[in-house]
């Protein structure tokens, strides 16, 4: 039944002309192409500027050499060309990843908790990391050489294993009274799993006052990769967290209804829930691991794309992912330039960057437009 | 007419407390039932019991098949609900919201059809809705946004509605609008409601039969000639009325103790 046209021609029908006939919220070429537009210019401004300034126009070049077949006249030195490929790709990549990641996975709790105030670090990855990293600095035993630089090798996995550790906790004390208990209480679980995990990492941080230094510039983020290692092993969580989260773009749109109104209209709830949980979690885990904690992409990124760009999932998640990576490359460029040679914590810089911009999207937007 | 809700000793308990306690009910094929009672009587929990969306124990047959063996796809499309007080999502447009009652017909990941938008825009402008299309449905009004709430439930396709307490939220001048559409759109698309309704003189100009629910029991079914007695609305709401005989139904005037 019910596909039939509906005939009440009792009801008044539309005064005036046809208005453009609306369509549904889908992701506009014209944002796409302005998304895509910006990770290129942070990329390229985050390559060509440093220590040592080379021309954006030919560091374009040299990038489009990378590509298999390219072959363009940058009239750059050799030397200039290891400095691009060498020394600022592999970092350039890695804030692009994380800054994608952190941002997405930031749009995706905000959906799955229908909470504007959820970030990835809501069930307790941040202070997981923060708990697992500082194990591994102060159970190494003693500093050698500058300790801002020489973490061991050993704090990536550390942090990782402490991050999705910390989640899957929160989890089990969230949904300890069955799984539909509501978001409400896991929420709270990841609040009380956080503070217990800070707890044991600040203890364990007093406990080895000479780290103190080292592990608070892991926890203010930082992005210095000596190669392609970071961005190798962050790249399979990225692409499985991107895939699994933009797939589910409409499923978070009619969650946004709640739970109850989602499931009358066909769909299970808890089970998307906990799906894009997971796979966030493992995305933020991943970049948390090798970023340190990051603060603001993930919680602000997504609220700029809704004033701007509109609300859908659709469209909120897609764009995160870009705007989120240029933004994060970009406040690499401004972390490792405006006090050169010393590098400002990226962390810094995304806060001190990202509120007034915030504050100044918020200020000139009303509400959302399609 | 066929069966197309069928509940037989339903009861549902809710966080200890039993909401339901052995409900029987059946509703032919576009009639439209309305279930009244006191408050904390079970309406409510009865609707959303027969949507599948609380536990309970007995049988709801929705068109001869058990709900418990049908998907939560199938269900949707055969049984749309308007909530009491449907989440507002912060920023959606008229137009996705309606749009979402076609999640039953679009696969699991992909995106809706040709077809899928077709409906959503035939059904804005079948109620009059096609002008707010593009409007971000929480600056509607109440009147306008309950319309918007039954065109996502008539873009679900489904051929029972159920509507619980579908006009708590409106004016005079605005319950009488919803309700005089309901019933044109259960006569033009053959339609079956259920719905749960405080307004006593209301349910009774609507409804083809009305079903009292009191302590989670049916205490009187019938027309609401039958039902509507002023012995029957003493005991079961303690409440003193008048009941005057109406053009399309009985007339409650609550007189003071």
């Amino acid at each position: 039944m019910t596909d039939r046209p509906l005939r009440l021609a009792a009801r008044p029908r539309d005064p005036g002309p046809e208005v453009a006939q609306p369509t549904p919220a889908r992701l506009r070429r014209r944002w796409l192409l302005v998304g895509v537009a910006a990770v290129l210019l942070a990329a390229v401004a985050g390559l060509a500027f440093g220590p040592v300034s080379l021309p954006p126009g030919s560091v374009a070049a040299e990038v489009l050499n990378l590509f298999p077949g390219v072959r363009i006249e940058s009239g750059l030195t050799p030397q200039e060309i290891a400095i691009i490929t060498e020394l600022r790709l592999p970092r350039v990549v890695l804030g692009l990843l994380v800054g994608a990641m952190l941002a997405l996975a930031g749009g995706c709790y905000q959906g799955v908790f229908r909470n504007p105030l959820a970030d990835p670090y809501l069930l307790g990855a941040a202070a997981g990391a923060g708990l697992g990293a500082t194990a591994a600095i102060a159970l190494r035993g003693a500093v050698e050489g500058d300790a801002t630089t020489r973490l061991p090798a050993t704090v990536p996995l550390a942090a990782f294993a402490g991050a999705l550790g910390a989640v899957l906790l929160a989890y089990l004390v969230g949904t300890v009274g069955g799984r539909d208990r509501g978001s409400g209480t896991l929420i709270l679980a990841g609040v009380a799993v956080s503070s217990f995990l800070t707890a044991l990492q600040t203890y364990l941080l007093q406990r080895n006052v000479e780290t103190i230094r080292e592990v608070y510039s892991w926890l203010l983020g930082r992005l210095a990769t000596p190669g392609w290692h970071d961005p190798l092993m962050l790249l399979p969580y990225a692409v499985v967290t991107a895939v699994v989260v933009l797939l589910h773009g409409r499923e978070l749109d009619v969650l946004s209804v709640g739970d109850e109104e989602a499931a009358a209209l066909g769909l299970h709830p808890q089970r998307s829930r906990y799906l894009l949980l997971a796979v966030a979690s493992l995305g933020t885990a991943a970049a948390v691991a090798v970023s340190g904690l990051i603060a603001f992409v993930g919680l602000v990124v997504p609220h700029i794309v809704r004033r701007l760009a509109g609300v859908s999932y659709r469209v909120v998640l897609p764009l995160s992912m870009l705007f989120g990576a240029a933004f994060l490359a970009l406040a690499d460029l401004a972390a490792r330039t405006v006090a050169a040679p010393a590098e400002i914590p990226i962390g810094v810089i995304t806060a001190f960057l990202g509120a007034p911009f915030f504050v100044l999207v918020l200020r000139s937007t009303r509400a959302r437009p399609t | 007419m066929s069966a197309i809700v069928e509940v037989a000793n339903v009861c549902v308990e809710l966080g200890g407390a039993r909401i339901l306690a052995g409900v029987d009910l059946t509703v032919a094929a576009g009639e439209w039932v309305t279930v009244i009672g006191p408050n904390g009587a079970g309406k409510s929990t009865l609707l959303r019991a027969i949507g599948g969306l609380v536990p309970f124990t007995g049988s709801i047959s929705l068109a001869g098949t058990p709900i418990t063996r049908l998907k939560r796809r199938e269900r949707a499309r055969l049984v749309a609900s308007v909530a009491q007080q449907p989440v507002v999502p912060p920023g959606m447009a008229v137009f996705d919201y309606v749009l979402l009652g076609r999640t039953p017909y679009i696969p699991p990941l992909g995106r809706e059809s040709a077809a899928d938008l077709a409906i959503v825009h035939e059904v804005l402008s079948g109620l009059d809705l096609a002008r707010f299309a593009g409007r971000e449905l929480s600056t509607l009004s109440g009147g306008e946004r309950q319309r918007v709430f039954l065109a996502r439930a008539l873009a679900q396709g489904a051929s029972l509605l159920l509507l619980d307490e579908p006009t708590s939220a409106l004016d005079i001048g605005h319950q009488q609008e919803v309700l005089e559409l309901v019933d044109e759109l259960r006569a033009e698309r053959g339609l079956t409601v259920l719905a749960t309704m405080h307004d006593l003189s209301v349910a009774g100009e609507y409804a083809d039969r009305l079903v009292l629910l009191a302590e989670g029991r049916v205490v009187a079914a019938g027309s609401p000639r039958e039902v509507l007695t002023e012995d029957v609305l003493a005991r079961h709401y303690r409440a003193r009325v008048r009941i005057v005989d109406g053009e399309h139904g009985p007339l409650i005037v609550p007189v003071r103790r």
